[in-house]
């Protein structure tokens, strides 16, 4: 069998909801060798989602649910993007329970005062990867990795009670951010692992970085604003540090606006990584050779100021630098 | 008032302990107001719609909710990924020789159809 491909749209889709979507198409994706890819156009779906078990999966063949650029949020809070909002208590508005799974940029609300948060990876379901999801103004966890072998690209949690969670063996977190959380910005369980790099915390009400006895973090390039766990710091602010265009709970918005910095071009180059290779940030601007910055985005210089990033690629590939 | 999609087919986990998250016949999948257009897909042979015209979506959107343990309430486990089921077998017979022939039955009062749903 071929791949698959299903949209997930307000109307005239083939789903209306993304729920609907993971109910509905559950099979053995490796007997059929099929990668299910599931579209996610601009809407506000707001039903309790999980991948269910119901699949057989693998390395090769997996769910990937997908938000087309031009459906998706560019890296702050959207509401005329696809985004996923559900009031739910005691557990999160997006569950998944399948290995492999893949999913690229999805933003995730969820406001219930007893949430326990936004997207949980549950036990078991190893080498799941996240790329450019924001999720935001949730009272419970951000993130939840309740397995090992996770992978987080490009993605923030903005204003969660903690805002990526490790709870079983690694998570590897590049160019992700973790800001305003009401208790920890990135939490690492009892021995457990966080891999960080690029990565940035602040505003946190505890501690911006937080290991448990016996668990690990690894930090490359990364900052915080507190230095908690010696992670070496930057202020969350607009006028210094970090140079956010916005750091008020609430409205937060992480794109970065001086040369000046801390952030800018101090990031370590992954383009070529042997985990997990990229070249663009969470809002699709591309990041240059050898000139990483840390967090969600990559500078971009008012009109004329700067050089970078797309003639310079373009140029390079000629030969010309 | 609502509109229920439901599941009409069986899905399963590697094991007992994955299938208690899987999904299953008579699971509610979505909930939504009776305004609201289906997808394409949402329909037969993967799914049942059921109407709800005298039922407001506030009144059943319960049965959506998965199955969680608040023994420790800062800790809630999930052990199932719905709480409650129709048990089409159950269902009256014409009632369930519709739904499965046409996809689709409309139930008016709220105690007919929360007579229908079952706790798992």
């Amino acid at each position: 069998m071929a791949n698959k491909t299903v949209t997930v749209k307000s109307s005239g889709g083939d789903y209306t909801s993304l729920n609907a979507a993971l109910a509905g198409e559950s099979a053995d994706l490796v007997t059929n060798t099929c990668i299910l890819t599931i579209e996610c156009y601009a809407m506000q779906d707001t039903t309790l989602c999980s991948t269910g078990t119901g699949y057989t999966t693998s390395a090769d063949y997996y769910i990937k649910v997908v938000v087309p650029t031009s459906e998706r949020h560019n890296g702050t809070r959207s509401a005329t993007k696809y985004r996923l909002e559900v009031s739910k208590g005691f557990g999160y508005v997006l569950t998944i329970s399948e290995k492999y799974t893949r999913l690229t940029g999805l933003q995730i609300k969820n406001t219930h005062a007893t949430s326990a948060g936004g997207i949980s990876f549950s036990a078991g379901n190893t080498n799941t990867i996240i790329d450019s999801c924001l999720v935001y103004d949730s009272p419970g966890l951000g993130f939840n990795f309740a397995a090992s072998n996770q992978l987080a690209v490009n993605c923030v949690a903005m204003s969660c009670e903690t805002g990526f969670y490790q709870s079983s063996g690694t998570l590897t977190c590049y160019n992700c951010a973790a800001v305003n959380s009401t208790t920890y910005g990135f939490s690492v369980g009892g021995y457990d692992t966080i891999v960080a790099k690029n990565c940035y915390a602040g505003g946190s009400g505890t501690a911006d970085y937080y290991v448990a006895t016996n668990g690990t973090l690894t930090h490359t390039t990364s900052f915080s604003e507190d230095g908690s766990e010696s992670v070496p710091t930057a202020a969350f602010a607009t006028d210094s540090g970090c140079y956010f265009t916005n750091v008020t709970a609430g409205a937060e918005n992480l794109n970065v606006t001086s040369a000046s910095s801390s952030l800018y071009n101090t990031g370590t180059d992954l383009h070529a990584d042997a985990t997990w290779a990229f070249n663009v940030d969470i809002a699709g601007t591309a990041r240059p050779d050898g000139a990483w910055d840390v967090g969600a985005f990559e500078y971009v210089a008012p009109s004329g100021a700067e050089y970078r990033p797309i003639f310079h690629n373009h140029y390079r590939e000629m030969g010309m630098v | 008032m609502a509109k229920i999609l439901m599941l009409a087919f069986d899905t399963f986990g590697a094991d007992s302990e994955q299938d208690r998250f899987a999904y299953k016949i008579g699971h509610i999948v979505d909930v939504k107001p009776d305004t609201h257009v289906w997808g394409s897909a949402e329909g037969l042979p993967k799914f049942w719609r059921i109407n709800l015209p005298g039922i407001s979506v506030d009144k059943v959107i319960q049965f959506i909710d998965d199955k969680v343990d608040l023994t420790k309430p800062n800790e809630p486990v999930l052990t199932c990924i719905r709480k409650w089921k129709m048990d089409a077998n159950a269902l009256p017979t014409a009632i369930r020789n519709t739904l499965v022939t046409k996809g689709e039955i409309t139930i008016t009062k709220q105690t007919t159809f929360d007579g229908y749903m079952k706790l798992v």
